[in-house]
């Protein structure tokens, strides 16, 4: 199947902060079809979210009017307890769950009006690691990471040279042909993070990838995202490990109860 | 053609990777198609051994002694006009004494007695009706008037009621095997529907995870279909190949059982052999991309 081309280009003005000038606002520089535009500059909004709403029944919100934006190369740690929003919100961000209200703009593409038949071109250019890792139990580590270029159409021998290279920057050389259930926990979210990276998406999205790791594997993992990070992908950490966060120095973005009530440039888990 | 080989060498690494999946959906593919193919034989079987009973029944019209040949060639071009009336054999007095003679040849008895009489057989006409329920309405035009000073006697065969009374029954076994038929049909139909939808179900994390990786419906479903197709080839052959030991072993002993009744049921299975399997392979096939397709697309659409 052929990949989407791009349909329309919405232009945006300057952010105005005022809720009712956001709300007439257009986003970003998107398209509402579907192959992304040329690479934009760094710094460029990778993310924009205006007003999200996601709503179960009348009065009951997982998402309330959250409005965030986040750029090419930036480190995000979403934080908050459980239940805050955090799964929903990466979740929205990957195509996986529809919004209630609002827009969602992510990597060029408006996923508020994403179609169904479009969402595989999307996922194409997004990278996503889960804290079950979702591998495919029946295929090895090589064919587990090789197959998010095959989905792509890549060629034999771009498979050939990238897998490789790509576990052995997760440190997961030698064990390409081993299967899911033969590696540790740790391993696993190794590979799932080679296969979420191998085609060098602009970002990157870890909904708890440490969620059911020890101390020592978790920071393994989360060393593997900064590296990925300073090669220029943008990174969000969906997380609720405080020591992690506090570690790493970097944005933190604070949902409670659904709505988003801190953002930090350089923070802290505080809750 | 590089996306086409990678579904054709996914749907292997499907099948082998699941090897005891995979053996025990062919399996019961087999054993559906096996049972599904053993009736409809049968059904050839029966319905054979009915036409052949079916061709054993006659009707005898036996003409005066002194009837001139003119007078039987009457008799015998107003029963060929007749629509219910296939085929009519005429035997002559010298035939008929000629076959008496063969029939008794080891009877001396008889043999001195035909010695020291003169023929005393009639000439006559063997006819056959189409179907056994039309020798009434033949009998009765053989016996009405115009014919008294000719017939002396029209005599349906012996077995007659006999032969009757088995039509009807083979009748109605004939429809009882047309119904079991495809009570089993359906129910190889939902059996292999369920095994399919089964081995599908063992894979649906892969097809979630598949999609999140951003798989296209393309290259999620068709490794799976083409796997269940292959599960269904193979279910096809074995079937077919199991079925000729079976025929081989049933042939001779239906033919022993039915006594002089012979369905060589041995040929019709060889000069069908092509259609037998290409019909079990068609339905096989056919039923597994269908089941696998359907079972799919509730993975798909989540």
């Amino acid at each position: 199947m052929a990949e989407p081309k791009p349909k329309t280009t919405i232009k945006l003005k300057a952010k105005d902060t005022s809720p009712k000038a956001q709300k007439s606002s257009s986003g970003p520089t998107v398209r509402t079809g579907r192959k992304p535009r040329a690479i934009p500059k760094k710094g460029e909004p990778l993310i924009v979210a205006e007003y999200l709403s996601k709503a179960f029944g009348k009065d009951a919100f997982a998402l309330d009017d959250v409005s965030l934006e986040i750029r090419e190369g930036e480190f995000v740690s979403l934080v908050g307890r459980s239940g805050a929003g955090k799964s929903t919100l990466t979740n929205m961000i990957i195509g996986e769950e529809r919004l209630t209200e609002g827009r969602l703009f992510v990597n060029g593409w408006n996923v508020s009006l994403l179609k169904r038949r479009h969402i595989p071109f999307f996922r194409r250019q997004i990278g996503v690691v889960f804290q079950d890792f979702k591998l495919l139990s029946r295929k090895t580590v090589f064919e587990n990471v090789a197959f998010a270029l095959v989905v792509r159409g890549a060629p034999h021998k771009q498979i050939m040279e990238d897998v490789p290279r790509m576990l052995a920057l997760v440190g997961l050389a030698g064990k390409e042909e081993r299967f899911p259930h033969e590696l540790s926990g740790g391993e696993k979210q190794r590979v799932a993070i080679a296969r979420a990276f191998v085609h060098r998406p602009k970002l990157l999205v870890a909904d708890e990838p440490t969620g059911n790791l020890d101390a020592l594997y978790a920071w393994e993992i989360i060393e593997v995202l900064l590296k990925i990070n300073e090669l220029g992908t943008t990174v969000l950490l969906a997380t609720h490990d405080r020591d992690i966060v506090n570690r790493l120095h970097r944005r933190v973005i604070t949902l409670d109860g659904g709505r988003l009530i801190r953002d930090q440039e350089v923070g802290e888990y505080v809750l | 053609m590089l996306t086409f080989f990678r579904i054709v060498k996914f749907a292997f690494a499907t099948v082998w990777r699941n090897v005891w999946l995979s053996f025990a959906t062919t399996l019961v593919m087999f054993l559906a198609l096996f049972m599904v193919t053993v009736l409809i034989l049968l059904n050839v079987l029966a319905t054979g051994a009915l036409e052949v009973v079916q061709d054993k029944v006659d009707l005898s019209v036996y003409f005066v002694s002194d009837a001139t040949t003119e007078e039987v060639n009457v008799v015998r071009t107003q029963l060929q006009s007749r629509s219910d009336v296939n085929t009519i054999t005429y035997i002559s007095k010298e035939q008929a004494l000629k076959d008496f003679e063969e029939r008794h040849s080891d009877n001396p008895l008889i043999q001195s007695a035909l010695d020291e009489l003169e023929n005393p057989l009639q000439p006559s006409l063997i006819v056959k009706a189409n179907t056994p329920d039309q020798y009434s309405a033949i009998s009765e035009f053989l016996t009405s008037e115009q014919f008294s000073g000719v017939i002396e006697d029209v005599n349906l065969d012996d077995n007659r009621q006999i032969v009757e009374k088995l039509t009807s029954t083979t009748g109605i076994l004939s429809q009882l095997a047309v119904w079991v038929s495809l009570l089993f049909t359906i129910i190889a139909v939902l059996i292999t529907f369920n095994t399919i939808r089964l081995a599908i179900y063992t894979q649906k994390d892969e097809i979630s995870v598949m999609k999140l990786v951003g798989a296209t419906r393309t290259l999620i479903r068709m490794p799976l279909v083409l796997a269940a197709a292959f599960y269904a080839v193979v279910a096809a052959a074995l079937s077919t190949a199991l079925l000729f030991p079976v025929v081989n072993y049933i042939g001779p002993r239906a033919n022993a059982f039915l006594g002089e009744v012979t369905v060589d049921i041995e040929s019709y299975f060889f000069d069908n052999f092509w259609l037998i399997f290409l019909a079990q392979f068609t339905f096989a096939v056919v039923l597994a991309v269908v089941s696998s397709s359907i079972a799919m697309r509730r993975y798909l659409k989540k």
